[in-house]
């Protein structure tokens, strides 16, 4: 690809003032950007049957996550709840205390019996299989 | 077809909160994906370097990427630390993606005071 070559460079760019900086012994070295969540950031795979969707939610008590199904459609809410703040001195604050509400509309219609949610190192996986109905009904042809 | 969603020459900066109580400093990192054998702590003189890998999900071998809004790279970040901290004390734990560390400030030697005798 012609542009990769100029973002590796930019990377380097970047390596290299991060040293000039670690050089003069900086205070703090900040960085210019954060992964700073969206509204629950998701990503979706699957095959023929099934999906997954993956959410990422670091932090989050299970009791705090409700999926629900309406058709095609996933409703995902989570919610990361405030640590006591009181004798803490902030410094910094960059991770977001909210609720984020998701609606993720698949292309199909999902089998609620065959769903299965589970919390793995702050990522949440939704397994949804598809609805057996469109499956083709064959149809014989009688001979009056 | 690979399920495989990283790139190799990603690494992101990962959200902190930090946070002094009783002379003990916490830094709360969020790091989703990341598991304890991944993480890298390091304290060299006045620099703390925080480094991670995220995981990969495994997947069924046919399986389709179908929407992406996140990716899964390294984590990576260094801070400098202005106060003497305590190199044998520093306690570091990851739950559910977030890695807890605290670093305990090295008390302050008390100024010696000299009493001044009339002669």
């Amino acid at each position: 690809m012609f542009f990769t070559k100029d973002l590796h460079s930019i990377n380097n760019l970047q390596e290299e003032m991060s040293k000039i900086f670690d050089h003069l012994n900086f205070q703090f070295i900040q960085p210019t950007t954060t992964r700073s969540q969206k509204n629950l950031p998701v990503n979706i795979q699957g095959n023929k049957e099934e999906a997954i969707v993956s959410v990422e939610a670091p932090g989050v008590n299970i009791d705090d996550i409700e999926i629900s199904i309406d058709k095609n459609i996933l409703n995902i809410n989570v919610s990361r709840k405030e640590q006591e703040m009181d004798s803490k001195k902030y410094y910094l604050k960059e991770r977001k205390i909210d609720s984020w509400k998701r609606a993720i509309q698949l292309g199909f219609d999902i089998n609620e019996e065959k769903v299965d949610a589970n919390y793995k190192k702050g990522i949440l996986y939704i397994h949804v299989a598809k609805q057996e109905q469109s499956v083709p009904k064959k149809i014989i042809v009688k001979k009056v | 077809m690979s399920t495989d969603i990283k790139d190799d020459t990603m690494i992101f900066v990962p959200d902190t909160d930090v946070y002094e109580e009783d002379n003990i400093i916490t830094l709360v990192v969020d790091l989703p994906g990341v598991d304890e054998n991944s993480v890298d702590v390091q304290l060299d003189k006045n620099q703390l370097q925080i480094s991670a890998k995220a995981e990969k999900s495994q997947f069924k071998k046919d399986y389709k990427i179908q929407h992406t809004e996140y990716y899964t790279g390294d984590f990576k970040r260094t801070w400098a630390i202005k106060e003497a901290l305590d190199p044998e004390k520093i306690d570091a734990q990851i739950k559910d993606g977030v890695l807890t560390l605290q670093l305990h400030k090295l008390k302050k030697d008390t100024a010696k005071k000299i009493e001044v005798r009339s002669a």
